[in-house]
């Protein structure tokens, strides 16, 4: 037996939310098979096997939270997933084929290439609505099909624990690219209904389970015209078609709310994944940390200039250089004079701990929500580097596939706030850290300059921080040092490394 | 390019005319995509053609034709004044009427359908446009979508080449005249049916399988019944044989290290490979996987805009699969997201007795992992066997136990083809022993074995001892 504990995949990570199983009770997995994937702090990750054996538990439902240290799936290991097969012996086909060449439709043809854990795209929602990519989206029955055991003539065979669900209900999961592994069954015997998977994509992965009432009973209410007394007697306990709202009890008439009973009305959707993540961090920022914004603008003409200038040559290393990797050059500069801006309030100990490293987080937009990949030793980074870095980790985030120690660990955030639209905001702490950087867009405004109005490109910079560590005397002083830089970026060069 | 090389554009291009074909071009039609069909030969492929309808005819007509030599008969009071004879030449022609008024009646619904038929082959040459030759010339097309449904080939033995003494299954059907003995080769459903059909028109005929017994993969108490009702036609049955080789007038086969002979012209039924060679794939930068392109559960090869349906993807070769695929093709290539993911092959062997399983055997289940409940019941107990007189069969049911879900079925008797779908549909819908045993069956009435042996597996069959 094998206990498999979920260990600390990131850098702090304390907990992680069960996303999917990608193997049941009953079934054979080998070292390094991924099992299960998790949801840290903000990236997905996959965990593997560490055995080979048979799975005897799974201990962690889909939903919930683990921390590090719970015994997440046990495992026998008596049964060497590799050994329960004969060599040479062929599970044999449940059903015949009748075509010599052992044939396995969809997905990969060779069977013994199909990665049925892979078959499954994660999260529908990442995906384009009409397209099929190579990573076919198929409900979990058809998994099976692209496994080892079912591959006989393209037929999915139906496996111990698997889901419950008539062809009308599959077919919708397919065309909505919903896993029917992860939608709770609306009725009480175990079979997932075509509203449940309607409710589940609506709500963007997650349904309630009905209660007892609802579930078959609905498929079988009484008609007009049953006039049997007998069959009458069997279905006439329908399930209400509205809710009273009181939600008190399980009787007809008196089910809780559900979501799209009437037009016009309201609904409810679980916070579910990143945007559970994100509402809990910006509650712990806004909780625990006393934060106050101050607000000054850069002239942006030198850093225009600069930029233009490197452009070109940044393009043929094969890098778009953005404003963004000079900002935070720029930032660390400041950051190195002004250390507290760089530290964190140690709220147990209260002690403040100063770093001295500088992994600068990015606020990025993705269509999950917002992720904050984070750029790591910023400062020992070329220009060119932290450009190709930024660049890289924006489009990972944006895909979703930042492993969780490229999402954690940042001393300090910048958020482009500018960059969707409005000129400029203000940003919250992304706790422990002692303050945010927001940048707005750079516009053309007019300036005075020598008594004249003219115009100039102007970079909006609004810094909030913790009043706890810092002083809004201490704030205007790293405002002002920013500022300089930032509107004479050679003297950058002074402390460049 | 040839001077005057046009390039037509089409929206939907189906290359094919059999059931993977002509269904996804009706479909595609359906779904509002304008459809070129592409097809060399009578519509309708080999299915319509050359292969399921006229062995299903032919089995047919020789059933019936034995049938009135029964024993069975004679109780009942009927007598025949003398002994029934058959016409192959007759049978045949039959065969094609049946055929051609199939084959028209599809013509009329591509017709119907707005289809543009092009008779002709194609090849690619390149990811988005196919050369077309046909009677009307040679014509280059340009496609948006294409359906891949070329279906497939008689995959011979190794040491035996088809020629005109060792036939493909397709080639026996239309055979001139029927041979005093013959051999068969295979042990699918194929080889089957033509044992039947041909031993039950007095072809003495010797059934050779690789596997040590009748349909290995078929519950062994149902392959029983099969066999015996073969044997009982006057079929000689050699399990395990191997090594096959022609020799001058005989066909040379192993069985053990034991060398013997049975006779020629043999019929070979050793599954088919994708008809796919001469597709000039690699134009359209699609690779083989050995035999086969790969191909995603929505259809689509790696080229998104390339689909396939039925024999040519290298699936189990029967049309019931290949009409499932060509309207998830269609559906697919109109932008919808499917994923071709049945969970049951309800299968149908036209023996006598008639032969159908669907889903999982006992064996099959304990093998995938199951705790089952079985149940069984002889046809012998069911009134309408009696009074059909036909009581040489059994129901077999599979169900998991606990919570009862039906997991397979196997049938043996009179249109045990036709009585499948109850279980086929019950397995789709995860339905229990519980759910079937509820079900009103007609009484006297076939089905009714499928009820009793669902009772059975739940202890409570009424017209058996447990």
């Amino acid at each position: 037996m094998f206990e498999f504990k979920l260990a600390d995949v990131g850098e702090g990570m304390h907990e992680a939310e069960i996303l999917r199983w990608l193997v049941e009770p009953g079934a054979a997995v080998k070292v390094d098979q991924p099992i299960v994937e998790i949801q840290t702090d903000k990236a997905v990750v996959e965990l593997p096997s560490p055995v080979a054996g048979k799975v005897q538990k799974i201990n962690t439902a889909v939903g919930q939270m683990a921390h590090v240290g719970d015994v997440l799936i046990v495992f026998d290991t008596a049964v060497s997933a590799v050994g329960s097969v004969k060599a040479g012996e062929a599970a044999p086909s449940p059903i015949p084929a009748v075509s010599r060449p052992p044939v396995a439709t969809g997905g990969s043809l060779d069977p013994s290439k199909s990665k049925p854990a892979q078959a499954v795209v994660p999260s529908f929602d990442a995906l384009p609505p009409t397209v099929l990519s190579s990573q076919p989206v198929v409900p979990n029955l058809a998994v099976a099909q692209m496994s080892a055991a079912g591959e006989a003539n393209g037929v999915v065979i139906r496996k111990p624990g698997s889901v419950r669900a008539a062809p009308a209900v599959r077919k919708r999961a397919v065309e909505l690219g919903v896993d029917l592994a992860l939608v709770t069954p609306g009725s009480s015997d175990g079979r997932v209904l075509l509203k449940d998977v309607e409710e589940y994509a609506a709500n963007g992965g997650a349904n309630s389970p009905a209660g007892a009432d609802e579930g078959l009973l609905t498929l079988i209410q009484a008609k007009p015209g049953w006039n049997d007394p007998a069959m009458v007697a069997h279905t006439a306990v329908e399930a209400p078609a509205v809710s009273n709202g009181n939600g008190n009890g399980h009787g007809p008439g008196t089910l809780t709310a559900r979501p799209n009973l009437a037009p016009g009305g309201e609904e409810r959707k679980p916070l579910a994944g990143l945007r559970r993540r994100i509402a809990e961090r910006m509650e712990l920022s806004a909780r625990t940390i006393p934060q106050v914004t101050t607000f000054d603008e850069a002239d942006a003409t030198e850093l225009v200039a600069l930029r233009g200038r490197l452009q070109e040559a940044s393009l043929k290393r094969g890098v778009k250089m953005t404003y963004l990797p000079l900002i935070v050059k720029a930032v660390v500069q400041t950051l190195k004079s002004f250390p507290m801006f760089n530290a964190s309030l140690d709220e147990a100990s209260r002690e403040v701990v100063y770093k001295h490293y500088y992994h600068i987080g990015l606020a990025t937009a993705t269509p999950d929500g917002l992720l904050v990949p984070v750029v790591r030793d910023a400062d020992r980074l070329s220009l060119v580097a932290l450009a190709g870095e930024i660049n890289r980790l924006g489009e990972g985030g944006r895909k979703r596939s930042l492993k969780a120690f490229e999402l954690s660990g940042s001393t300090f955030t910048l958020s482009n706030v500018g960059s969707f639209g409005g000129y400029t905001g203000t940003a919250i702490i992304n706790p422990p850290e002692a303050a945010i950087l927001a940048v707005g867009r750079v516009q053309e405004r007019a300036v005075v300059r020598g008594g004249l109005v003219v115009a100039r490109p102007i970079l909006p910079l609004s810094l909030s921080f913790d009043h706890r560590l810092i002083d809004g005397a201490e704030a205007g002083y790293f405002v002002t040092a920013l500022k300089e830089l930032l509107e004479n970026p050679s003297l950058m060069m002074l402390e460049a490394v | 390019m040839v001077v005057g090389d046009v390039t037509t554009a089409a929206s939907t291009v189906v290359l094919g005319g059999g059931p993977g074909g002509y269904v996804a071009a009706i479909r595609a039609a359906q779904l509002g995509q304008s459809v070129t069909l592409i097809n060399e030969g009578p519509t309708g492929g080999t299915c319509l053609n050359s292969g399921c309808i006229p062995l299903k005819a032919l089995v047919s007509a020789a059933r019936r034709y034995r049938s009135l030599q029964d024993e069975s008969l004679a109780p009942l009071g009927i007598s025949l004044g003398s002994k029934p004879t058959f016409d192959w030449s007759q049978m045949q022609s039959w065969k094609g009427s049946v055929v051609e008024r199939l084959s028209s009646g599809v013509t009329r619904l591509l017709a119907g359908h707005k289809i543009e038929m092009l008779p002709g082959n194609g090849w690619f040459l390149n990811d988005h446009e196919l050369r077309i030759e046909g009677e009307y010339g040679s014509h280059r097309y340009a496609f948006e979508k294409l359906i891949l449904a070329t279906g497939a080939v008689a995959l011979p033995l190794p040491d035996l080449p088809f020629d005109a003494q060792v036939l493909t299954p397709q080639q026996a059907l239309v055979l001139t005249s029927l041979p005093s003995q013959m051999s068969i080769v295979g042990d699918d459903y194929i080889a089957l049916e033509l044992s039947t059909l041909f031993q039950s028109l007095g072809v003495s005929v010797t059934l050779l399988t690789a596997a040590d017994r009748l349909l290995p993969v078929v519950d062994p108490a149902a392959a029983r019944l099969v066999q015996a009702g073969l044997r009982k036609l006057g079929l000689t049955i050699v399990t395990g044989a191997h090594s096959f080789k022609k020799t001058d007038d005989t066909l040379a086969y192993s069985v053990g290290s034991a060398t013997k002979t049975a006779p020629l012209p043999v019929i070979v039924s050793n599954g088919v490979r994708p008809n796919l060679a001469k597709l000039n794939l690699d134009a359209a930068n699609l690779k083989l996987e050995g035999d086969r392109l790969t191909l995603d559960a929505g259809l689509q090869t790696v080229n998104p805009n390339i689909l396939m349906a039925g024999d040519c993807t290298g699936g189990v070769a029967l049309a019931t699969t290949a009409i499932r695929q060509a309207k998830l093709a269609a559906a697919s290539a109109g932008g919808q997201r499917v994923a071709y993911a049945p969970q049951t092959l309800p299968q149908v062997i036209h023996t006598t007795p008639e032969v159908a399983y669907v889903g999982l055997s006992s064996e099959g289940a304990k093998q995938a992992g199951y705790e089952i409940v079985s149940g069984r019941f002889p046809l012998a107990a069911n009134g309408r066997a009696l009074t059909l007189v036909s009581e040489n069969g059994v129901a077999l049911t599979v169900a998991e136990a606990g919570s009862g879900i039906l997991l397979g079925m196997t049938l043996v008797g009179p249109q045990a083809g036709d009585l499948i779908m109850e279980a086929a549909l019950a397995i789709e819908m995860g339905a229990t022993l519980t759910d079937l045993a509820e079900i009103l069956h007609p009484h006297p009435g076939l089905p009714e074995m499928v009820l009793e042996s669902v009772e059975n597996a739940l202890s409570q069959a009424i017209h058996i001892l447990p």
